[in-house]
């Protein structure tokens, strides 16, 4: 009665298989790597691509991507770009005039807010 | 129940990752599977009869503070007074919550707190200790039936989610982020739309509150507390528009300490609570001090004679509750709070399972370890 037997899982996989860089392109990868998205992404914890915000954990700060980043162009590595725009935040730069962003968050800014 | 040593599997890091524990290690692992903690199904009973009974009590204590309107003493101030009762009266849909409990296999469980509003660490609970079962131990069980749970409920609600969708929005913070990701996974097992986005690109038109694609959101998961977002610059907007927030705003007086004397007060001695006062430690001999608006272990004083134990933080302002210490039982010289889950609010029905996190000391903090279980 107390066992669980249906777990399936579609997003959280697809998040788990992300971060090992086989579906969507995290932006501070070495062999995709986006200069300003990959700022974006270790300052907010996480990126939008295609419409859809990835929470991320970057433990290190943004320097440490690009110099990985760096090094694996010297060493002739190969950088496949995402499309333009696959980055950005939907509806970030069309919003509407009279509409007003960030009236939450400020109390919780810097931190977590689950328990 | 017993504490067992173990060997973690040889590559938990890449399984766990793979099903969506993306953060697994801190300073040290915070998914431990190094060890388990193994129970039998009389305390697997033991602990859902008192998660149970909990809920039915807590709901009980908000009954009271409403009725008696108690948010003062609650620091609750007063432009969320009509939200909460307004929600209260309505039953908007609400979808889970979580009491961490003292037990020990032996003694009746004790309430420590109730996270009724943005409880975390559901994923590791409901899935990732779940694999770990199926990897390890395939023929043994496990207190989860958390992820049949939410599905099951986001079927249930999606007739009260106009357009059968609901958006999900946190801080940019890598737990929070990996709870409302694995609820949005669950809401769209359950048929609906989902989308999910930090909270502060939630904007305001001057009658409607919008996604960051400027659509008007209709139903909104926040893993965001209500004492902050009532603060805040929005939260004079919330009672004028026609959004729907999960957790409701009746959330704020169960994740608030100071429903612990409440529950006291109304339900003294009973062998789930932990004596507690907002006036002072009176005769407790060994005590604690918690903030009435504190969050994950910060600004707690352990009182014990002759020796205190204090965690720092930024909380407190609010004022505190003295709450008499759980004996918390040593298990290889760590300290196991079990995290019962809810899912819904079905009278009798809504425990869901269990997930254990571990510390070396008394106090559970955000660095805690969070281990697996099972039972026979």
């Amino acid at each position: 009665m107390k066992k669980s037997t249906k777990v399936t899982l579609t997003v959280v996989a697809a998040v788990g298989l992300a971060s090992c860089g086989r579906s969507r392109r995290d932006p501070c990868e070495q062999g995709s790597f986006n200069e300003m998205a990959c700022q974006d992404a270790t300052r907010s914890g996480g990126y939008y691509y295609g419409g859809s915000w990835y929470p991320m954990m970057y433990r290190y700060p943004y320097p440490y991507y690009y110099d990985h980043y760096r090094t694996h162009v010297s060493n002739g590595g190969r950088v496949v770009s995402a499309p333009a725009g696959s980055y950005a935040r939907p509806g970030g730069a069309a919003s509407s005039p009279g509409v007003t962003h960030g009236g939450f968050g400020s109390i919780g800014a810097g931190h977590g807010a689950g328990e | 129940m017993r504490r067992i040593a173990a060997t973690p599997r040889p590559d938990w890091q890449k399984k766990v990752e793979e099903k969506g524990l993306t953060w697994h290690t801190g300073e040290q692992p915070y998914w431990n599977e190094a060890a388990f903690y193994e129970f039998t199904a009389k305390e697997v009973d033991v602990l859902e009869t008192a998660t149970n009974e909990l809920e039915k009590m807590t709901l009980q204590a908000a009954q009271h503070v409403i009725d008696n309107k108690l948010y003062a003493r609650l620091a609750i101030p007063e432009m969320a007074v009509p939200l909460i009762e307004s929600s209260w009266e309505a039953e908007p849909p609400s979808l889970y919550g979580r009491f961490d409990l003292a037990f020990d296999g032996v003694n009746p469980p004790k309430l420590l707190e109730y996270n009724a509003d943005t409880p975390t660490g559901l994923l590791e609970a409901a899935v990732v200790q779940w694999y770990w079962l199926q990897d390890c131990f395939p023929k043994r069980d496990q207190f989860n039936s958390l992820h049949e749970r939410l599905v099951a409920l986001w079927k249930e609600l999606a007739q009260y989610l106009p357009g059968r969708r609901i958006d999900f929005c946190s801080m940019d913070d890598a737990e929070d982020g990996m709870t409302v990701t694995y609820l949005q996974d669950t809401a769209q097992q359950a048929g609906l739309q989902a989308s999910i986005f930090p909270i502060d690109e939630i904007g305001w038109d001057g009658n409607t509150f919008l996604g960051p694609d400027d659509r008007p959101l209709g139903t909104v998961f926040k893993l965001y507390p209500w004492e902050w977002m009532v603060r805040e610059e929005f939260g004079k907007h919330i009672g004028a528009a026609e959004t729907t927030w999960m957790e409701p705003p009746w959330k704020m007086l169960l994740s608030n300490k100071g429903i612990l004397p409440i529950l006291w007060q109304l339900f003294p001695r009973h062998p789930y609570l932990l004596e507690a006062s907002f006036d002072g430690p009176g005769l407790m001999m060994a005590w604690a001090k918690k903030p009435i608006l504190g969050r994950e272990g910060a600004n707690i004083l352990l009182h014990q004679p002759g020796k205190d134990v204090e965690t720092g933080g930024d909380y407190g302002e609010d004022g505190f509750i003295f709450q008499q210490m759980a004996t918390l039982k040593s298990f290889d010289g760590m300290y196991p709070v079990i995290g019962s889950w809810l899912i819904g609010h079905e009278e009798g029905n809504a425990a869901g399972g269990m997930g254990l996190r571990e510390s070396d000391t008394p106090i559970t903090t955000n660095t805690s370890l969070f281990v697996p279980h099972l039972f026979d």
